[in-house]
C-alpha cells in the first residue's frame, strides 16, 4: 500500500477515485478490505457506476467528521431517523438514482447511508399503488417474469408467510 | 430500464420504515409494496399484520380514499395470485364512516364494497353499525345491494343501532338471504313480527345475542331454534317469561345462558313469579348448560338457586349478581342437596340476598372442582365466610377473586369429625 492515509476505489468501468481513508471509516466493506488486503493498490467496487460512487463519496466526506456512534443496524427502531439538512441532495434525487445509491450504500456497507436512502425510498412508497411503485423503481424480477401466471406471487400463509 | 433487484435485507430495511408506530393501523403501504414484485412480496408480506385483513375495517373510522385503496389493493392481489382477500373473515361497516352516504359517493362506495366482498370468499362475520346514515335510507339501500356477494358465506350477523328502532326492510331482507346464518347479534332493535318471522326461518341458529330489545314475540323464534347453543339477552324492555318457557321446551342443546335486566325495566309482581318459574324450567330441561349468568333479576329467589344446585349437573360457570331475593339461610331447602353442582369451576354470587356461613361451607366443601369464586357485597357482622374460604384452600387476589388450586383437597386433619 503506497499511502495509508488515502484509498483508491475502482468502479465497474475502471474509473478511479482516491480519497482520504478517514472518509470511509463508516464503510464496513472498506474497513474489512483495509485490514485484509490493504497492501494492494486499489479496491474494486463492482456494480457501482462512477456517478453513484462520486455521490457516495460526497456523503462520506460530508459526514467524515461526525462523532455519532456508528449505526449497527440501519432499521434500528431504537434510533429514530432524523433528517439532516446536509443530505438534502440525496433526498431530492430521481427515483432510479435513489435506487442505485441505495444499492451502492448496501454494497459498501455504510449503515448511515443505507438508512438515509431506505427512509427516502419508504417515504416515496407512501400512499402509492403497486403500479406507481413499479413505475418509480421498476424492479428487475417483475420485468423478467409474467406476473399474471397462476400463483406468481405465491400463496399467503396463515401468518403472512409465503409458500411458493 | 429495469433496475437490478434489491437484496432481501435491504428491502427489509426499507419496509421497516413503512411500519407505523401504531400497529393497530391497517398498513396500506406495506400491502402495496408486497404487490410490486415477487421478491418484494417475499419480504414485505410477512411484515404485514394479517389481523387487519382478517377483521377488515374493525379498528377505527375509515375514509372514502381508504375504502377505494383497499379495493384497488385487493383487486391487484387477486390478479397477481396472492389473493389476500381470502384472509378476510370479518367485516365491519359503519354508516357513520366518512365514505358512507356522501353524494355522489354512495354508489361508488357501494361498488368498492361489492368488489371487496366478491373477492372475500371466506367472509363469515358481518358487523353493521347502523348509526344515523349520512345519505339517509337511499344510501342504506345501496349498501344492502352491495352486500350481495357475501350472502352465501355469512354465518354471523351483528346489527347495531345507535337509537332504539324497528328493523327496516333492508335488515329483514338481508337476513332472509343468508342461508348459512347461525349466529345473530342485535342491539337496540324492536323485535317486530316481520323481523321475528325472518329470524325464525333461520333454523340453523346456534348463537343469539339480543341487547336492549323489546322482545315481543321473540319466543316464536326460539320455538324454531332447536340447535341453539347460547342465548344472551340483556336489557330487555319488556317481559321475557314466554321466551324462557320456550327455551326450556325447545332448546335441549343450550350450553350458555346469559340474562341481564336493567333496574329501569325490572319485572315485579306476578310477572316476576312467572319468570322465576320459567327460568327454573330452563335449569331443569336444558341438561347441557355449562354457563349460566343472571344479573339484576329480582324475580328469582333461593328456590331457583336450589334448582341449579340440584339440576345443574353440567354447570361449570355460574354467576348470580344483584338478585336481591336469592336468600340461602340455615334450614333452607339447599340443605337437602347432598352433591351440589358437581362440575362447577367458577362461581360468582355478588350483591344478592343472604348467604349463611353454613351454605358457603357446604359449597366450598362439596364442589370439588370449584377453583374461582367471586363473593362480594356481604358485610353483615358476625359472618365468618372469609375464614371459611381460607380454611378451604382459597386465597384472595388483588381483584377480590378467591382462588385455589385445581383439584384442591382439604388436608385430612382439618376435616371436621
Amino acid at each position: 500500500m503506497s499511502d495509508p492515509a488515502n484509498i483508491t476505489l475502482v468502479t465497474m468501468d475502471g474509473t478511479t477515485f482516491t480519497v482520504p481513508s478517514a472518509y470511509l471509516h463508516r464503510s464496513k466493506l472498506v474497513q474489512d478490505w483495509l485490514r485484509s488486503e490493504g497492501d494492494k493498490q486499489a479496491m474494486e467496487v463492482k456494480h457501482v457506476t462512477p456517478f453513484v460512487l462520486q455521490g457516495v463519496l460526497n456523503f462520506c466526506e460530508i459526514h467524515a467528521e461526525d462523532t455519532s456512534e456508528p449505526l449497527a443496524d440501519p432499521a434500528d427502531p431504537t434510533k429514530p431517523f432524523e433528517a439532516d439538512p446536509r443530505d438534502d441532495a440525496f433526498r431530492g434525487m430521481p427515483d432510479d438514482q435513489l435506487l442505485q445509491f441505495t444499492m451502492a450504500a448496501d454494497i459498501l456497507q455504510i449503515p448511515e447511508l443505507v438508512r438515509l436512502t431506505a427512509q427516502e425510498m419508504a417515504s416515496r412508497i407512501d400512499g402509492k399503488s403497486p403500479d406507481q411503485i413499479r413505475a418509480m423503481f421498476n424492479p428487475d424480477d417483475l420485468a423478467e417474469e409474467d406476473v399474471d401466471s397462476d400463483n406468481e406471487m405465491g400463496e399467503v400463509g396463515e401468518e403472512g408467510a409465503i409458500s411458493k | 430500464m429495469p433496475q437490478p433487484d434489491l437484496p432481501s435485507e435491504l428491502l427489509s430495511d426499507i419496509f421497516h420504515y413503512l411500519i407505523p408506530t401504531d400497529t393497530t393501523i391497517f398498513n396500506y403501504d406495506l400491502l402495496s409494496a408486497s404487490l410490486v414484485s415477487p421478491s418484494w412480496h417475499r419480504v414485505a408480506r410477512p411484515l404485514f399484520a394479517n389481523t387487519h385483513l382478517r377483521s377488515l375495517f374493525q379498528d377505527r373510522y375509515y375514509t372514502h380514499a381508504e375504502l377505494a385503496r383497499t379495493r384497488v389493493l385487493l383487486d391487484e392481489s387477486h390478479c397477481l395470485g396472492a389473493d389476500d382477500a381470502r384472509l378476510i373473515e370479518r367485516l365491519r361497516i359503519r354508516t357513520s364512516d366518512d365514505w358512507f352516504g356522501f353524494p355522489p359517493i354512495p354508489q361508488e362506495s357501494a361498488d368498492h364494497i361489492y368488489a371487496i366482498l366478491a373477492l372475500a370468499r371466506n367472509l363469515t362475520d358481518l358487523h353493521l353499525n347502523l348509526n344515523v346514515p349520512r345519505g339517509g335510507h337511499d344510501a342504506l339501500k345501496t349498501l344492502y345491494a352491495s352486500l350481495k356477494p357475501a350472502h352465501p358465506t355469512i354465518r354471523r350477523l351483528a346489527v347495531f343501532h345507535s337509537i332504539f328502532s324497528p328493523a327496516h326492510d333492508g335488515i329483514i331482507d338481508l337476513i332472509a338471504h343468508l342461508p348459512k346464518l347461525d349466529g345473530i347479534e342485535l342491539y337496540r332493535l324492536d323485535l317486530l313480527p316481520e323481523l321475528v318471522s325472518v329470524l325464525a326461518s333461520r333454523e340453523k341458529m346456534k348463537h343469539a345475542v339480543i341487547r336492549r330489545p323489546r322482545v315481543r314475540e321473540f319466543h316464536l323464534c326460539i320455538a324454531r331454534w332447536s340447535n341453539l347453543r347460547s342465548l344472551h339477552i340483556s336489557g330487555p324492555m319488556d317481559g321475557c317469561e314466554r321466551v324462557w318457557e320456550e327455551v326450556a321446551r325447545s332448546c335441549p342443546l343450550l350450553e350458555s345462558f346469559y340474562y341481564k335486566r336493567d333496574k329501569l325495566f325490572g319485572v315485579e309482581g306476578p310477572g316476576a313469579r312467572e319468570e322465576n318459574a320459567a327460568l327454573s324450567q330452563i335449569v331443569t330441561q336444558c341438561q347441557k348448560i355449562e354457563s349460566l349468568y343472571l344479573d339484576g333479576i329480582a324475580g328469582i329467589g333461593g328456590e331457583f338457586l336450589v334448582a341449579t344446585m340440584r339440576e345443574g349437573r353440567t354447570l361449570k360457570n355460574l354467576s348470580i349478581i344483584e338478585c336481591e331475593n336469592v336468600v340461602m339461610e340455615e334450614g333452607g331447602e339447599w340443605e337437602n342437596v347432598e352433591k351440589p353442582w358437581p362440575m362447577l369451576e367458577h362461581l360468582t354470587l355478588s350483591s344478592c340476598g343472604i348467604f349463611d356461613d353454613a351454605f358457603v361451607e357446604r359449597v366450598l366443601e362439596r364442589c370439588e372442582r370449584l377453583h374461582t369464586v367471586i363473593f362480594k357485597g356481604y358485610t353483615k357482622e358476625g359472618l365468618r365466610w372469609p375464614t371459611l374460604f381460607k380454611t378451604h384452600g382459597f386465597e384472595i387476589d388483588a381483584k377480590n377473586v378467591w382462588r385455589r388450586e385445581l383439584g384442591y383437597r382439604k388436608p385430612f386433619s382439618q376435616t371436621p369429625v
